[in-house]
């Protein structure tokens, strides 16, 4: 049975999985093709926080494929209106295919409205955005942070199809990492639900939120090969968005 | 034929695209590449982009055709090189062509920038990736335009980036350690081609799907221009290269 090597090793052979179940005869000399898939999983680390009159959004910028890295310096985070910020872990193919999208949905609610879309306007579209590629969706784990029509912070996950909760507690995590530092936020800021920690949490103000996530993408760097290089940071206020890169061991 | 949403309601199941079609259609989906071409590998330095390919066309492991070139001029500035498959490139190049024609036909001296072609580059690839009907290549984009140099890539599925130097297909397991050992900003012309060579070298001792006909390309003020293919200096004296220690724990390798 002949097979065609490919200038790339990363697909496989196995007959189980290839194309033409229902033409080819496995038996035959028909050669063994490789299965396509229009997906990658490129990491990608999104925290986010939100304060009673503030919001921060972290996420790491190494954009990585296997054991490779492709780049260090990818930007995973869209700046959506002054106050609503979105970023994506997943394959980074569709989180950009998506960013051009909304980008575009931005624009045009501004030429048709006059005003930026609210926060709590673009979860909804995202949401909507997401689920209407329901039978082929974008692989985009999303996190959308700003403030909410009252000032206040406002943090929502994602699922790759758009079922989306926001934060009871003013805190999520999302894409590769996720599992690995929603512990430390629970024990951190958690107030409900069983894995709260300390009965009495304090306030942080955005500096020390900031200073915490910091150290959050240090830890998680050192346990999640798909996290590294450097952070975007973007701290959401009522006067506007800062943004700063902090940067991560390139190991 | 496949309808759009058969193809879709396929691609959602786990199903393969192929099955909602009958063995007359005369639509192939690229479904694995047939002639293709090996690593890419370029790098900006102080004048620009500098970028480097073989000349081989492998038709699996034969080596089938010996003087293909996989590095192209666009437009006004910008040089596209790609690894993979062969009459896929071949397809990039049209739409190229195309791009070419139209800015011509405005006649206002304008043509597309490096970092437009990338952007048109990286949506064309995702666009018929997601028709489940991919261009099974890596492209390159390099090109010097306004002062800047720009050097971007995207794959078969549309995973694009820019960065400082980049290399495709084997070049990344091999060429890129090299590349971020010895790369910095603002090398000479003679040092870009050196670190290139010493890429090139590399692929050629290791890759089985190289040979030793090598185009160079670069983009600067002057322009894209691609050279005729050269040879590189090789070395096959060194110990263990004469003497692998073949049978022992190391398995012939070293």
């Amino acid at each position: 049975m002949a097979s065609i090597a490919s200038s790339e090793g990363d697909r496989t052979l196995d007959p189980a999985m290839q194309v033409g179940g229902a033409g080819v005869d496995v038996a035959s000399s028909t050669p063994l093709q490789h299965r396509f898939s229009p997906y990658s999983w490129n990491g990608g680390t999104v925290l986010a926080v939100a304060g009673k009159d503030y919001c921060v959004v972290a996420t790491d910028k190494r954009l990585a494929e296997g054991y490779s890295i492709l780049s260090r310096k990818i930007d995973r985070a869209l700046q959506l209106t002054d106050k609503t910020v979105i970023a994506c872990g997943g394959s980074h193919n569709d989180v950009e295919a998506l960013y051009n999208h909304l980008k575009l949905r931005a624009v045009m609610y501004k030429y048709n409205h006059e005003e930026d879309l609210s926060t709590i306007g673009a979860a909804q579209l995202l949401s909507n955005t997401l689920y209407y590629k329901r039978f082929f969706p974008y692989y985009a784990l999303a996190v959308i942070a700003g403030l909410d029509d009252d000032g206040v912070g406002y943090v929502a996950g994602y699922d790759a199809v758009g079922s989306y909760l926001r934060s009871r507690d003013g805190y999520t995590a999302n894409g590769s990492a996720a599992a690995i530092a929603m512990p430390i936020l629970d024990n951190a800021l958690g107030k409900v639900g069983v894995s709260s920690g300390l009965d009495e949490k304090p306030e942080y103000s955005i500096a020390d939120t900031i200073e915490m996530l910091k150290d959050i993408f240090v830890t998680v760097g050192e346990r999640d090969i798909l996290c590294g290089d450097a952070v975007d940071i973007y701290a959401i206020t009522a006067t506007g968005t800062e943004h700063e890169v902090f940067e991560l061991k390139a190991d | 034929m496949a309808t759009v949403s058969q193809t879709l309601a396929c691609a959602a199941s786990g199903a393969d695209v192929s099955a909602g079609r009958s063995a007359a259609d005369p639509h192939k989906h690229t479904t694995s590449p047939i002639v293709t071409g090996t690593s890419v590998v370029a790098l900006k330095y102080k004048d620009g982009v500098m970028m480097a390919a073989d000349t081989l066309g492998s038709y699996g492991s034969l080596s089938r055709f010996t003087d293909l070139r996989r590095i192209v001029t666009t437009g006004g500035y910008t040089l596209v090189g790609a690894d993979g498959d062969y009459s896929d490139f071949q397809y990039v190049q049209d739409i190229l062509k195309e791009l070419e024609v139209e800015d011509a036909c405005v006649a206002d001296g304008i043509t597309h920038s490096p970092k437009e072609i990338w952007c048109c580059m990286a949506r064309i690839l995702y666009h018929r990736r997601s028709k489940m009907n991919p261009l099974w290549n890596n492209l390159v984009i390099a090109g010097f335009h306004e002062g800047e140099a720009f050097l971007g890539t995207t794959d078969k599925i549309g995973t694009s980036y820019e960065c400082d130097f980049v290399a495709t297909g084997m070049g990344l397991h091999m060429a890129m350690p090299i590349l971020r050992r010895h790369w910095k900003p603002n090398m000479s012309e003679s040092e870009a081609r050196e670190l290139l060579e010493s890429c090139m070298r590399t692929l050629f001792y290791r890759d089985c799907r190289t040979i030793n006909k090598i185009t160079f390309a670069s983009a600067t003020k002057k322009g894209p221009s691609v050279d005729e293919p050269v040879e590189v200096s090789t070395e096959w004296s060194y110990q263990s290269f004469v003497d692998p220690k073949a049978g022992s724990d190391t398995g012939g390798s070293w």
